[in-house]
């Protein structure tokens, strides 16, 4: 089928649709956006237009709002842009380009593309020779406007060539600060950028899941229960959903910075994955409702279901996605509630498919273990045949035929021998997004059902520090946590204990070795210490940004700070909690030890005199209450 | 202090053809498969410390690294290393160094002192744990934080005397001659990084920690001038191990020692003992890399298959191929190691027949081993007298083969690449399986041994150390090697990708989401 064929008739993006198309344009775009597989043309920029016509208009940055205003103000001077592939800077640029009346230069050169306004789209693009001058004539100019888009290497290159510290200095603290303004020199790292931000994570949801993109195409089979992709996006403009799945993205967000091509990429394959419309419709017309399972489900995609481990491995964010383990952490009641629905919240009974919690049957419920059907999300596939969860857990518990019985525990746990999904995965999957309130609120559901814990309290505690509100009880528990996982000493009362740096290399957190004394370098009191988030200043008000970790700094001094991400703060939590090994690894404890080395050098005037014998203490993890216990060497005359 | 002059008698003529001798004439070094990075590490900053970390302006001045500190090992040890040794005081004049490390043995308070036994735990917290092999704690070595801290091997005099003495258990030398490398470089362009290299040590060792006054106290309890509380004499091997630094031989090690020494010792963001740390692994590595390295040249391996490819990630063996290659990276790497054995050992048969003119075979080999036992008329020295004059090379690696085979060659060899590599965490699995790797702590190191041209790209970064020390992590460095057509590109990619998520987690990288990873921010110099 052509494209052509494809498109017979376009979405008018006010909702209304002519006539119905063979397949949905909404489908075929978000197919190209995909970086999974070999299709993936539309997560360029260069093919924008393409996905424009599906889509509409790109979502509006915080970037692309400051760069239209000053297009219109007029105001005099430069702003560079820097970054890396995939981060939105060309399309902010064509968000000021649009502002000032134009249209994006296709040459990579200095283009002046309206009176007084000059765009150069990529650095890189120009020859090495030609960089830096070129740059020099937008930094150095006395009138005008000058948008610059480079990446950071290139642009460090040119600048140190250029010679212009003003500007080489202001990239140094943009990188540091996510922005920075030196006279009328602005320069924005938009690695810095957070797709998880309030507003524009509501945007980049609505760009691809909007009711009106999702009208069917012709003979669509949502309506019988046999479309998962419009399913899937029907799911996923659920508020509730989109807060469970931002906790997913600030999660891997904390593990790498992510690019806007790198969560589309991802949200684009959690609602289509590799489908067409043609193939959902002849699967319907060929096997009805049994062939469209929750395997496409999004709650499953979205943590890279359906592709291999190594696609997967590809996006750094999806690595760390996955790394939060939904499916694979159990839970005591949420595992109850698939092998019988009956006691468990209404909620969660419409998850299952169970008909006796539907106030009124869907078209799309039929009889037998299908019974209560809404959507593909609640069908599993078992050697049994198709049946929803609610079937599942009722055959798995109450069925006498120990055949049947067997099958559907090997479903539940191994998977259909087919696709491999897990059927008790699914549902825990399906259950975090979309009954995390019988599970207490979208906190709990991820304590309960994630790896990581803590992840709630971290962006709680982000974003109070961030507002500048009391942060004393978790500064303290930060402290508890820490003294833990260095010394074995779980106290806060002495403050942050720094123990000798040749001590550090004594504890391992992660055994279950009791940990031995430490020799106390010095203590730094809780009142030295103080929490911050990364991005404050002008890079909230250029970027979005969305505070998911959280800096603990010493003496107001930015180089004795030690980023607290979400495996740290696991690890940290977990110390200060339960005062035994913890689940991370090594590599924490490394860059604690850079921390704690730094400490100590800053802190070595402070500490306690080597040379005084009866000066030493340790931190003793064995004495109730943890206390600092001094050591008094003996006492010798000189004996020679 | 050492005595000096005459203190050496002539050396009398070694057997030439020993596992010791073979190794020594290929790598111009003495490995061992006893002698891991801890025992490396602690005989070069003892050589240092002691020599007053400088090179002794007549070499003969060299004073020997066997330090004792049997006080501090008894209390950090728990075993009385100043056992037997009755005569004289230790602190008190009812108190004989006897007692003296019987009280500091099982953590007694003596003369006023108060929670010694707290020291005690703190000090066993610091015990390297790769020393902690077999029940002789006079093998066990603190981890080189500090020059208080450093000891050398020390063995019971006897299996029934209560007497320690320090003596070599599982320091060869090596460690004397690394030490000479960075003190007094042969080469004038290698200077000015070793001396940059043994100052900053220095500085390291003699950082103020507490750690060191415990020792200095205890220490200072024992009468000085006893046999058990001075260096022992200078011994023969020992100056030549330190003369061996000058071989050019070693022109390759003594640049990259003093190269990567200088970039791990002035690298900012590390706290002294991170950076000793780290010296421990980068002393092992480059060891290690110079032996395998020797090899691939006395066998004349192609360019293309001379690379140790690192493996990285916990995917399951059997669907791993990047695992797998790792597995047969390591195996060629001790295969070549064996050959260059072979090769070294039946060109010295040959020299010894046609030149020497040697007959007693026997005498040639370690006492007692089988290889030369002239009754059996199988053994290789049988077979050597019966070779003829001019006999064709294939003849004497045919008898070399079946030495190699027979007697412990690799013991100098492979197994010594293998336990040091081992040791710093290079090495993963186990028997047939093992393969190479690098956690946090070698990575650390690697970045710390280029820290003068950090930050750089990952992408820099694993052409570094393919250059630098010949590891292969992602498909680019993989190119010029026969594993472009072993390996497909995604997979030694994924392998990168895991490598940069480990840095990153261990805060020696930054991973940004383009796949671009920043690494060595931290250790950066701060002149940079």
């Amino acid at each position: 089928m052509s494209a052509g064929d494809n498109q017979r008739a376009q979405p008018d993006h006010s909702g209304a649709t002519a006539t119905k198309a063979d397949e949905l344009p909404a489908v075929t775009a978000l197919r190209g956006m995909s970086v999974f597989s070999a299709d993936q043309a539309g997560a360029y920029r260069e093919h924008f237009a393409e996905l424009a016509a599906a889509l509409g208009d790109d979502v509006e940055t915080s970037l692309g709002a400051y760069l239209s205003r000053w297009a219109a103000e007029g105001t005099r001077g430069a702003v560079v842009l820097t970054g890396n592939a995939g981060t939105g800077k060309t399309a902010a640029a064509e968000a000021y380009a649009r502002a000032a009346g134009a249209a994006l230069p296709a040459d990579d050169a200095l283009v002046e593309i309206a009176p007084g306004r000059s765009v150069l789209k990529d650095l890189s693009g120009l020859p090495t020779h030609a960089r830096a001058s070129t740059l020099g004539r937008a930094l150095e100019a006395s009138d005008g406007q000058f948008l610059v888009c480079a990446n950071e290497g290139v642009l460090r290159d040119a600048l140190e060539e250029l010679g212009n510290v003003t500007a080489a200095a202001t990239l140094d603290e943009a990188l540091r600060r996510g922005a920075a303004r030196h006279d009328d020199i602005t320069v924005v790292n938009v690695n810095r950028q957070r797709p998880t931000g309030d507003r524009l994570w509501m945007q980049l949801l609505d760009y691809l899941t909007r009711e009106e993109l999702w009208t069917g195409c012709e003979g669509c089979p949502y309506g019988d229960g046999g479309c998962s992709m419009r399913s899937n996006a029907e799911q996923m403009r659920r508020t509730d959903v989109r807060e469970q799945m931002r906790t997913l993205f600030r999660l891997g967000t904390g593990e790498a910075v992510p690019t806007l091509r790198e969560v589309l990429a991802i949200l684009s394959w959690a609602i289509v994955g590799r489908s067409s419309c043609e193939q959902v419709r002849g699967k319907f017309r060929d096997t009805g409702l049994h062939d469209a399972t929750a395997v496409d489900g999004y709650f499953t995609r979205v943590l890279g279901g359906g592709m291999s481990g190594e696609a997967a491995e590809r996006s750094p964010l999806l690595s760390g996605i996955r790394r939060a383990g939904l499916g694979e952490v159990s839970d005591l009641e949420v595992d109850g509630w698939l092998r019988d629905t009956n006691g468990a919240p209404d909620t969660v009974r419409l998850v299952a498919g169970d008909p006796t919690a539907q106030a009124q049957p869907t078209s799309a419920s039929t009889s037998g273990r299908l019974a209560g059907s809404q959507s593909p999300l609640d069908r599993v596939r078992t050697k049994q045949g198709e049946m929803t969860f609610h079937a599942l857990g009722e055959m798995v518990s109450t069925d006498e035929d120990p055949t049947r019985v067997e099958d559907g525990l090997e479903a539940l746990v191994s998977g259909d021998g087919v696709d491999n999904a897990a059927v008790q995965s699914l549902w825990r999957q399906r259950v975090f997004f979309e009954a995390a309130d019988s599970l207490g609120g979208s906190a709990a559901a991820a304590r309960r059902l994630l790896r990581f814990r803590y992840v709630g309290d971290l962006t709680e505690l982000a974003a109070k520090t961030a507002r500048g509100r009391d942060t004393v009880i978790e500064l303290n528990e930060l402290v508890r946590g820490l003294n833990f996982l260095v010394t074995g000493f779980a106290s806060p009362n002495e403050g942050l204990v720094v123990p000798d740096p040749a001590c550090l290399f004594a504890r391992d957190p992660g055994a279950f070795r009791p940990a031995r004394p430490s020799l106390v370098h010095s203590l730094v009191p809780l009142s030295k210490l103080s929490l911050h988030v990364p991005d404050v200043g002008l890079v909230e008000s250029l970027l979005d940004v969305d505070h998911v970790d959280v800096e603990l700094v010493a003496d107001h001094d930015e180089d004795l700070a030690l980023r607290v991400r979400p495996r740290m703060y696991e690890a940290i939590r977990e110390a200060a909690e339960f005062g035994g090994p913890v689940g991370q690894g090594v590599a924490e404890m490394n860059d604690l030890r850079g921390f704690y080395g730094r400490l100590a050098v800053h802190l070595a005037g402070d500490s306690t005199d080597p040379d005084g014998d009866d000066a030493l203490r340790v931190a003793d993890p064995e004495s109730h209450p943890p206390a600092l216990v001094k050591i008094t060497l003996p006492h010798f005359v000189e004996f020679r | 202090m050492s005595s000096r002059g005459g203190r050496r008698t002539a050396p009398k003529k070694a057997p030439a053809l020993t596992p010791g001798a073979i190794a020594e004439a290929l790598f111009c070094l003495d490995p061992d498969r006893d002698e891991r990075a801890p025992q490396l590490c602690a005989e070069t900053l003892l050589t240092l410390a002691q020599n007053g970390y400088q090179a002794p302006t007549d070499p003969a001045d060299l004073i020997s690294p066997k330090l004792q500190r049997f006080a501090l090992r008894s209390l950090a040890l728990g075993e009385n290393f100043l056992g037997g040794r009755n005569d004289g005081r230790a602190g008190e004049d009812d108190t004989t160094p006897a007692q003296y490390g019987a009280m500091l043995a099982v953590g007694r308070e003596i003369r006023g002192s108060a929670n010694l036994s707290k020291a005690q735990l703190a000090l066993q917290g610091l015990v390297d744990p790769d020393t902690q092999r077999g029940q002789q704690p006079g093998a066990w070595l603190l981890r080189p934080f500090h020059e208080s801290l450093l000891w050398y091997d020390a063995r019971r005099e006897s299996t029934t005397s209560r007497l320690y003495t320090v003596r070599k258990v599982y320091m060869r030398g090596g460690g004397i001659t690394l030490a000479r490398l960075l003190a007094d470089p042969a080469y004038e362009d290698a200077r000015h990084d070793g001396h940059a290299a043994v100052a900053a040590i220095q500085d390291a060792l003699t950082t103020a920690t507490p750690l060191a006054g415990i020792s200095r106290t205890l220490e200072r309890a024992l009468p000085a001038g006893e046999t058990y509380n001075r260096p022992p004499r200078l011994e023969d091997d020992e100056q030549a191990a330190w003369d061996r630094g000058a071989d050019p031989r070693l022109k390759d090690l003594t640049y990259s020692l003093c190269r990567h020494a200088a970039g791990v010792m002035q690298q900012s963001g590390a706290s002294a003992p991170a950076k000793l740390w780290q010296l421990r692994t980068i002393l092992a590595l480059d060891f290690a890399c110079h032996l395998v390295r020797t090899a691939w040249q006395a066998t004349g391996t192609p360019d293309r298959d001379q690379f140790l490819l690192l493996s990285f990630g916990g995917a399951p063996r059997a669907l791993d191929p990047v695992r797998q290659r790792a597995e047969h990276s390591y195996r060629r790497a001790r295969i070549q190691m064996g050959k260059a054995t072979v090769t070294t050992l039946a060109g010295r048969m040959r020299h010894l027949h046609q030149v020497d003119h040697v007959s007693d075979w026997g005498g040639q080999f370690q006492t007692g081993s089988p290889l030369g036992n002239a009754k059996d008329s199988d053994s290789v020295s049988r077979q050597l007298s019966r070779l003829a004059i001019n006999s064709r090379t294939e003849e004497y690696e045919r008898v070399a083969r079946i030495a190699v085979e027979s007697a412990n060659y690799s013991r100098g060899a492979e197994d010594g690449f293998r336990v040091l590599l081992e040791s710093v965490g290079a090495v993963g699995g186990t028997g047939a399986y093992r393969y190479f790797t690098a956690g946090p702590d070698l990575l650390a190191a690697l970045v710390g041994a280029l820290s003068a041209r950090m930050p750089m790209s990952s992408r820099d970064f694993f052409a570094a150390v393919r250059r630098e020390w010949g590891f292969v992590v992602n498909q680019e460095s993989a190119a010029d090697t026969a594993l472009a057509a072993q390996l497909d590109g995604a997979g030694l990619e994924r392998n990168a990708r895991r490598a940069e998520k480990l840095m990153s987690d261990a805060g020696l990288a930054i991973g940004l989401s383009d796949r671009t990873t920043m690494v060595g921010e931290r250790a950066a110099r701060s002149s940079r």
